[in-house]
């Protein structure tokens, strides 16, 4: 088992003999070098290798990045992925698998968080060519499949809101919608977008704020990618439409909640330690469901669906559940109460 | 070009899901609907759906007119069915929640103040019900309301009734 702290290099311009005809180049975050192919990005350390396929490979990576690690972890698949340590970031290999752990293969490097975003950005700067987007729905994107070619003008830009208070309020982003201009998803195009009436009396027009959540999300242009669009103290409301498959397993670290807002997500829902299958979590519209702290999860959207996350920021609530402070719910909510 | 059409539920009408399990507590994930809460709930009875450190999200059925509620801290409200009416008063600071406590109190009857507008809601929109102020709901026919808040004294908790609590077969 190798547990080595070592910081980012920079990429290396000798790209590996089997793809420099293609014009990639190769990383390495650590000791794990990562090189692409036609097809693969294939990872490669001192006591092991693993390929994963490039275009799922990218989705990922694109989430990885423009959410900083989000909270907990982000899995490729069941051996890769990061750990957010909210400073540093561990990349680890076969840490969760059984097989790994007993032949004692497991291996991770801990880098500083701005070192691994750099490198990521790097990576898909140079591998996303063509056509191929990774923020929106496959059905919606080319290929990222052949040789080096220049990436899309927006690749980087982070397409989501972030609201402090709430979308449209003072000094906020405006929401989406087609009245401001934005394109309505052709999955959508049979919801009304009519907006909310405000009607403020004079000196109160700063005090009133309201937005069509549904018109928003019609015209969202990518999938899994989250805006916050309510905040009370901690805990954010963040709305999302979600196509296909989540690219990335999120292992949670933290309690969060999903609200079903329309059409329907199929969630599988694994052991966070190991990855043995627990529970398959049909949403539908107005479903709400508890993702544990303990496990992790992956959607699939078979049409474009809404979905409302409620998320707990608290900087503090990861290390009262490492610690063992907060019960499960089946332990903490009173399932006799009437009240 | 096919046509698509988006599937969004109602108290009159909502197909639900479930938990299929494999080797888990059903309870660990406390799965409800906002359209049965509102189904089988007196109005505007203010029940927790979700809960986490606090924090709750509330779901309640809007028919007739609501009481007034106060805040000490921003509450938001999302309507996911029917068309509510909201009102708002600016409160003195004597009528105000204690600065100290959080989620809605209930008010007794219409508070004294002065008007700062009201907010017509339909399905989809989202609203904020700022700190401090005072609110109440009117709606003609049924809806649904969820609300986004911390728990407080006006938060009902029915987690045996509102969520599945056996394993289920295959979820059809």
């Amino acid at each position: 088992m190798t547990a080595e702290s070592k910081p980012m290099e920079s990429e290396t311009q000798n790209n590996r003999g089997h793809n420099s005809s293609l014009g990639y180049k190769t990383f390495k975050l650590g000791d794990v070098e990562f090189s692409r192919d036609l097809y693969f990005c294939h990872l490669k350390w001192p006591t092991g290798s693993h390929s994963l396929h490039i275009e799922p490979f990218l989705r990922a990576t694109l989430r990885m990045y423009q959410w900083q690690f989000f909270f907990g972890s982000l899995l490729y698949d069941d051996l890769v992925g990061f750990t957010n340590h909210y400073g540093t970031v561990e990349l680890f290999i076969g840490r969760d698998d059984p097989g790994f752990q007993k032949a004692e293969k497991t291996h991770a490097v801990v880098m500083e968080t701005g070192e691994a975003l750099e490198g990521l950005c790097a990576m898909l700067e140079n591998w996303s060519g063509g056509q191929f987007d990774p923020f929106v729905s496959p059905r919606e994107t080319g290929r990222s499949i052949g040789a080096h070619s220049a990436p899309l003008d927006h690749l980087m830009t982070n397409r989501r809101l972030l609201a402090k208070r709430i979308l449209g309020g003072k000094d906020e982003a405006a929401a989406w919608s087609a009245s401001n201009g934005q394109n309505t998803n052709e999955h959508f195009e049979d919801l009304e977008q009519i907006q909310p009436l405000v009607h403020a009396e004079p000196g109160y027009e700063d005090a009133l704020s309201a937005f069509n959540v549904f018109a928003h999300l019609a015209c969202q242009e990518v999938v899994w990618n989250p805006s916050i669009c309510s905040v009370v103290r901690h805990n954010a409301v963040c709305i999302t439409t979600e196509e296909e498959e989540l690219p990335v397993w999120h292992k949670n670290d933290r309690l969060e909640w999903f609200v079903q807002l329309s059409d329907e997500i199929i969630w599988d829902i694994q052991n966070g330690a190991d990855g043995q299958k627990r529970a398959r979590v049909i949403m539908r519209s107005g479903d709400v469901s508890a993702m544990p702290h303990d496990i992790r999860h992956r959607g699939k959207s078979p049409k474009r669906s809404m979905l409302l996350v409620w998320e707990n920021s608290d900087p503090e609530i990861h290390k009262k559940v490492s610690a063992g402070a907060v019960p499960f719910l089946s332990e903490s909510l009173d399932y006799a109460a009437q009240s | 070009m096919p046509v698509y059409h988006t599937e969004i539920g109602s108290v009159a009408e909502y197909r639900k899901g479930g938990v299929e399990i494999i080797d888990d507590d059903p309870r660990n994930y406390a799965f409800s609907n906002i359209f049965e809460v509102a189904a089988t709930s007196p109005p505007y009875a203010r029940i927790a759906v979700a809960v986490n450190e606090g924090n709750v999200l509330e779901a309640a059925r809007c028919e007739g007119v609501s009481p007034y509620w106060t805040c000490a801290h921003d509450e938001f409200v999302l309507v996911m069915d029917g068309e509510v009416r909201i009102d708002f008063i600016d409160l003195a600071e004597d009528a105000r929640a204690p600065s100290d406590s959080t989620g809605a109190h209930e008010l007794d009857g219409a508070p004294s103040g002065k008007a700062m507008g009201h907010i017509i809601a339909k399905k989809g929109h989202m609203a904020l019900l700022p700190e401090n102020c005072a609110y109440r709901f009117s709606a003609e026919g049924v809806g649904a309301l969820l609300f986004q808040t911390i728990a407080g004294p006006a938060t009902e908790y029915r987690w045996g009734q509102i969520c599945q609590t056996e394993s289920l077969g295959r979820v059809l």
